[in-house]
């Protein structure tokens, strides 16, 4: 069979086009594989810190990175992208939660997004809320040095069982935490007689009975070892308990808060459920100033807190969360198991805190100080109200924030270079001719000569 | 392929270029429209930074010149077709390719010397827009990273490219300008809009492989500031393949009706 000359050059010519292709398409993908970027804004604000980028060039073997994220969060895509380019051992999947729920419960996510999971190796997928550079990177950390944060939940007479998946337990936020890669346990502190030297940080919620000498002895000296503790104060905590909190610098008050803001109250929430989303400066409540994380708290039953009046001078004690200036205390009486709210006149008014953090002066030693947060809401954190608003969000940056360690990476937020531009009537007016007479004015000028100069040949 | 005989096609195609009015009203238009968005953008900053409630400290960099690049690489996708509409087409039409090919010119030459061409008259209209961030910098309005003008400009003279490439394939298969003119901006309107329905976050496989050859998502680091090598490698590999497709076609009048 014979073929025409065209037949044979067209043919060939087809395959030379379809081998270009090709092998154009083999270039990307190589380069794709090894993506290497300049960043040549002036405070990199489109490139990982130094510390970040330290991290990841240990990495040694594949890290899959699924980004859980609105397909609208730009910000958070752009930083994945900067993962991505730092590292050739990184794979990362986009994942819209709302068009792939299956997905994401498959990894276990209860949070809204953004949520991102990092899994490497063998290790199961932790999963990091709120995610920013400190904290995936952290993670990261975390993960390739295999080095675990271990969280005691104090196991006391009389207080919920913590592992209790009833209204009353503690079972999801526990299983939260040990999805960002916890390990938590529990502690019965007056058998232990002492509190691990592994323990990064220890949960007290809702004690009802009264601790035993040796409890608080060690809960002390923990503290002021460089230990850091999160209290749950509610109404049926024990007062001798609550007293006891005056060693860390907090009392809490006889009372019932709510707040009377009428924007709050639209939520729906009843007189006893509090409704708060006014946060002190902490690097804990950081995340919700980002306007498209939903940053409303539920405290069931709260009351309220304040420094106490024999606050010892080296303790620093900060309001973390409090009402509005419509936030109103009444007070509460005691009968027995019985509690009881007198709503006439409230003993306080404005502002009230709710909870607090109280930080110890730096060590010598090198090891961060002790660290106290206290949340005065006993039921905050149980099964009944944990899924509610941002209030797990809120628990799991506590419990990140109490277990930083000196090997915590410290990551400062992007400085953005941002400058006012203030535009005076002269240069408006400068500006005016230049874009609207002065440059197009050039164009007509230009083809008006070239139109005279054709005439003229 | 012999540089002196791309200089002269390039030379004989930029003067017919600038003695035909199009190119005038191009640039007359483009300034026109983009000086529009300049004006527009610094303006809402402006009122911006001297409301309290406003964005105070927001970065000139990202918040004027980040939208204005993405903006103007989207008027020069109507305006590049006027260009390339008639670099072969005409040539064809009026029969003067015929003497074109008769010269001692390779088709390489002829075809790199007809696009260089067309990147001279983009470069033309697009450069003087450098005077916005010049200005901004003069009356010390703002602090401009010249790097960053850099990137973005490359970005769009690289996009520009691609439109180029793409309208000089295709005015290359026809004879008739207007026919040219729209098929390249059917086919650059279907390239800007491939990541329009289909995202990375697609749960379809053949989506997320199209969003790969996206021409708007590959602009995005280059508008940031970014200079990355991949996006650099697509913009120059998708030039390279559509000026070798403009080759080919070229080279099959050599072939094309002969029997043996």
């Amino acid at each position: 069979m014979r073929f025409s000359r065209s037949f044979k050059e067209g043919a060939g010519s087809w395959f030379n086009i379809v081998l270009v292709l090709g092998i154009c398409i083999l270039i990307q993908y190589f380069i794709s594989l090894h993506p290497k970027q300049w960043d040549l804004t002036k405070n990199k604000i489109f490139s990982l810190s130094g510390l970040s980028k330290k991290v990841l060039s240990s990495l040694h073997h594949r890290l899959n990175l699924w980004a859980f994220i609105s397909p609208h969060d730009q910000s958070l895509e752009e930083l994945i992208h900067e993962y991505r380019a730092a590292s050739s051992e990184i794979r990362v999947h986009f994942v819209n939660p709302n068009s792939e729920p299956l997905t994401a419960r498959k990894f276990g996510i209860t949070s809204p997004p953004p949520v991102v999971a990092v899994k490497y190796q063998n290790n199961p997928p932790t999963l990091i809320t709120q995610p920013d550079e400190s904290r995936i990177t952290n993670a990261i950390n975390l993960l390739i040095t295999g080095k675990k944060r271990v969280v005691y939940f104090l196991d006391e007479p009389g207080a919920p069982n913590p592992n209790s998946s009833g209204s009353t337990g503690y079972s999801q936020v526990i299983q939260a935490m040990t999805h960002e890669n916890f390990v938590v346990r529990n502690l019965v502190l007056y058998k232990e007689k002492a509190i691990p030297k592994n323990a990064s940080c220890v949960i007290e919620a809702d004690p009802h009975y009264p601790f035993f000498s040796i409890e608080k002895k060690e809960l002390l000296s923990y503290f002021h070892k460089g230990g850091r503790i999160l209290f749950f104060i509610g109404f049926r905590t024990s007062p001798k308990n609550v007293n006891f909190l005056k060693s860390f610098g907090i009392e809490a008050g006889k009372n019932l808060v709510i707040d009377a803001d009428p924007n709050v109250r639209l939520l729906g929430a009843g007189p006893g459920i509090l409704v708060a989303n006014h946060y002190g400066q902490s690097p804990i409540t950081r995340p919700f100033e980002k306007t498209n994380t939903p940053s409303f708290l539920v405290l069931p039953l709260a009351r309220n807190l304040l420094p106490s009046m024999s606050l010892p001078s080296a303790m620093k004690v900060s309001p973390l969360v409090s009402t509005s200036t419509f936030g109103q205390a009444f007070p509460l009486h005691f009968q027995g198991k019985k509690v009881q709210v007198t709503f006439k006149k409230p003993i306080l008014s404005g502002k009230i805190p709710v909870a607090m953090t109280v930080q110890l002066p730096n060590l010598k030693n090198k090891k961060l100080p002790g660290r106290v947060v206290v949340i005065g809401s006993g039921s905050f954190a149980d099964n009944q109200w944990i899924q509610d608003y941002a209030n797990q969000d809120f628990v799991l940056n506590i419990v990140s924030w109490l277990s930083q360690s000196p090997n915590t990476l410290a990551i400062p937020p992007k400085n953005n270079q941002g400058q006012p531009l203030i535009l005076d009537r002269v240069s408006a007016a400068q500006l005016l001719l230049l874009v609207f007479i002065i440059l197009p004015g050039f164009g007509i000028a230009f083809g008006f000569s070239n139109w005279i100069r054709r005439r003229s040949l | 392929m012999k540089l002196r005989n791309v200089w002269i096609i390039w030379a004989k195609e930029t003067k017919i270029a600038f003695a035909s009015f199009a190119a005038y009203a191009a640039f007359t238009c483009f300034l026109f429209v983009s000086g529009y968005l300049f004006w527009a953008i610094v303006y809402s900053l402006a009122m911006n930074s001297s409301n309290p409630f406003g964005m105070s400290d927001v970065d000139v960099m990202q918040f004027v010149f980040r939208s204005l690049v993405q903006n103007l690489t989207l008027i020069l996708l109507f305006l590049t077709p006027l260009f390339t509409m008639r670099l072969f087409s005409e040539e064809k039409r009026t029969r003067t390719i015929e003497l074109l090919f008769s010269y001692p010119i390779s088709d390489l030459d002829l075809m790199l010397g007809k696009f260089f061409g067309a990147i001279t008259l983009m470069a033309f209209i697009v450069l003087p827009t450098l005077l916005y961030p010049l200005f901004l910098q003069l009356k010390h309005l703002a602090q401009i990273q010249w790097p960053v003008i850099f990137v973005q400009y490359l970005g769009m003279f690289l996009m520009g490219g691609l439109y180029i490439s793409v309208g000089t394939w295709i005015s290359s298969l026809n004879e008739n300008t207007g026919t040219s003119f729209v098929i390249t901006l059917g086919v650059l309107l279907m390239l800007w809009m491939l990541s329009w329905g289909i995202n990375r976050f697609s749960t379809i496989k053949i989506a997320k492989i199209l969003h790969q050859f996206s021409i708007l998502i590959h602009f995005v680091n280059f508008s940031k500031g970014v200079l990355s090598i991949p996006d650099l490698s697509f913009y120059l590999l998708f030039i390279f393949f559509f000026q070798f497709l403009t080759y080919q076609v070229l080279q099959s009048r050599v072939w094309q009706g002969a029997k043996e």
